[in-house]
């Protein structure tokens, strides 16, 4: 499982405010989309069990490369469905940062991660189980895999565009020193998945309705009775996309000086990160960087905006 | 039964709820707003502070006030280890290749590798941050009561966060014995955590695996007999918090004054030694 054992004050104040509205507002959605539908009382007492053992065995650490463990995050996110899982992990970083696995400054970043990987998850797993009509065992590998390779990869986007306080190293440096853990990260995932594979399958043997959310199609969810149905939540799904898409662009015109986070962060350490003014960042110069970036959040933006579209008309055709 | 954590380098939740629940102190009596606020400002100060004296100095006010509550030190120094470890293991990548004067440098072939004051310099200022954030942490933990705690949390989250929230807090307890007990077979049967790629999996999906399927079970359990006993999915609130006191709003005013001068000091203008 892949998460920023970084402590308060290793980002600036500026990534801290960004990385953490972006989360409140994944986590705004997640309480949005369940506020929809009265909760049971039981899938709350799951949520609350995953997360307690969730918490218990993210602090079995392995002591390398930043400290490697398992929470299970992706087995949260397909039992406990993407809402009520990214309460749930934003919980579990509360409880860890308050014993210091990680800074309370992290949360935010830690949760964009986290939530990633319960919604990367539960929806890889429900399409492989619907669709590929893979067994359990591979669809909970599978979508194990997945979610905690994207965070791996998140996780280094997040230090590196975030950059260290304190530190002169450039952002190219950061990323050499942070694909290390990246790597090791990925390993612990596919070791994770595994883990995921054959707990995914154990469950399904003995309780298969905890995965009844998990593993059905769209359409039998559409056939689900009104009070069971929550169709809220796949419209916060798409407002997700939206925002990630928004926080994606902010944070380029953040990367690329727009901002003028990236001055006052050379002024403030007195250094010259190499990132921005010289050369620019990986050789794109400022005015160059902003193209790219423009590009892909519209197209991102646009893809969400045309999917809630899709989504609201097929309700209403429904 | 008396149990115990199953480490002594992890926070033991027994422990914190002991001396929350049961302890006698300035701190204990003073407002858990007030103390809450306080572990905010001094988030924001080992964000902004940069002077290694500064830190130092932070640091030292974070273990005055945790002795102040009669917290015990030498587990505190235990628990060190979990935030030690982190920081250790992560800024070991950028101690190596931070630029500054060479302290100590060692050649491997065509490249060499060396320790730099710079690197020393970043490792120490991301150990005194850690340490000052989870000692202060620890100690507003270790003197705040569970129902202040699960006020604040329905005053400050949505509904459904803070039911989650406070659900698995109560259910902490349960899930470590479980994984302590479960650590402490692996232990006895000369277990390690560091073994190939085929063990680790098994021995993981073993220990996980077992605990999810019991706190599955146990979950039931208990959700149907809370909602025997009127559980609708809200945990009432039993004690409320009160404002914090004039001297309270005044402590909590000046340290963000303080907050406020150091940013200010930081990023737009220097004009303060050492911050």
């Amino acid at each position: 499982m892949a998460h920023i054992h970084l402590e308060d004050g290793a980002f600036s104040p500026e990534w801290v405010i960004i990385w953490s509205l972006l989360a409140a507002g994944l986590v705004s959605l997640a309480v949005y989309a369940l506020s929809k539908n009265k909760v049971p009382p039981r899938k709350l007492a799951i949520a609350a069990m995953c997360t307690s053992i969730g918490f218990a065995v993210f602090q079995i650490s392995i002591p390398v490369f930043g400290g490697v463990h398992l929470n299970l995050t992706p087995l949260i996110g397909i039992l406990a469905g993407p809402a009520l899982g990214s309460l749930s992990v934003l919980a579990i970083n509360v409880f860890s940062a308050a014993v210091g696995h990680g800074g309370w400054g992290m949360i935010g970043p830690n949760t964009i991660v986290t939530v990633a990987e319960v919604f990367i998850a539960f929806h890889a797993y429900r399409m492989m189980r619907a669709r590929l009509t893979a067994d359990r065992f591979t669809a909970g590998l599978g979508a194990s895999v997945l979610a905690l390779t994207a965070s791996a990869f998140l996780i280094v986007l997040i230090i590196v565009v975030s950059g260290l306080q304190d530190s002169d190293q450039t952002r190219a440096e950061i990323l050499t020193n942070m694909l290390p853990i990246a790597a090791i990260n990925m390993a612990v995932g596919v070791i994770e998945g595994f883990v995921t594979g054959y707990m995914v399958s154990y469950i399904g043997r003995i309780r298969p309705d905890l995965l009844r959310e998990a593993e059905e199609s769209r359409k039998e969810a559409a056939e689900r009775p009104s009070d069971e149905r929550n169709p809220a939540a796949t419209k916060a799904s798409v407002y997700a996309a939206v925002l990630i898409a928004l926080g994606l662009g902010l944070t380029a015109l953040a990367v690329t000086g727009n901002l003028g986070i990236e001055d006052r962060y050379h002024n403030a350490t007195g250094g010259d990160t190499g990132s921005g003014d010289e050369g620019g960042w990986f050789g794109f110069s400022i005015e160059a960087d902003v193209i790219p970036y423009a590009i892909v959040v519209s197209v991102l933006v646009l893809v969400s905006v045309i999917g809630l579209t899709i989504l609201r008309k097929r309700g209403e055709a429904s | 039964m008396s149990r115990r954590s199953y480490s002594k380098h992890m926070p033991d939740f027994r422990l914190i709820t002991y001396y929350s629940e049961s302890g006698r102190s300035l701190v204990h009596d003073m407002n858990p707003w007030t103390k809450a606020a306080l572990l905010g400002v001094v988030i924001m100060l080992a964000t902004v502070l940069t002077s290694v004296y500064t830190l130092c100095a932070m640091f030292a006010l974070t273990i005055v006030f945790y002795l102040a509550g009669r917290l015990p030190f030498r587990v505190l120094l235990g628990w060190y280890t979990l935030p030690m470890l982190f920081v250790v293991t992560l800024a070991v990548m950028f101690v190596f290749s931070e630029p500054g004067e060479d302290l100590f440098r060692v050649g491997i072939g065509s490249t060499s590798v060396g320790i730099t004051d710079g690197g020393v310099l970043l490792l120490l200022k991301l150990i005194l941050r850690a340490l000052a954030v989870v000692t202060l942490s620890l100690a507003v933990v270790m003197t705040t009561k569970y129902q202040q705690i699960a006020y604040m949390a329905h005053r400050t989250m949505p509904g459904p966060l803070a039911t989650v929230f406070l659900l698995s807090y109560r259910f902490l307890f349960v899930t470590t014995d479980e994984v302590t007990d479960i650590l402490d077979a692996m232990h006895a049967r000369n277990g390690n955590m560091l073994k190939g790629f085929s063990r680790q999996t098994r021995l993981f999906a073993g220990i996980f695996g077992l605990g999810f399927v019991h706190a599955f079970e146990r979950a039931e359990r208990i959700s149907k007999a809370m909602e025997s006993r009127g559980f609708t999915g809200e945990l009432p609130v039993a004690q409320s918090v009160g404002r914090p006191s004039a001297a309270g709003y005044a402590l909590v005013a000046a340290s963000l004054i303080m907050v406020a001068v150091a940013a200010y000091s930081r990023y737009i203008e220097e004009f303060m030694f050492g911050w």
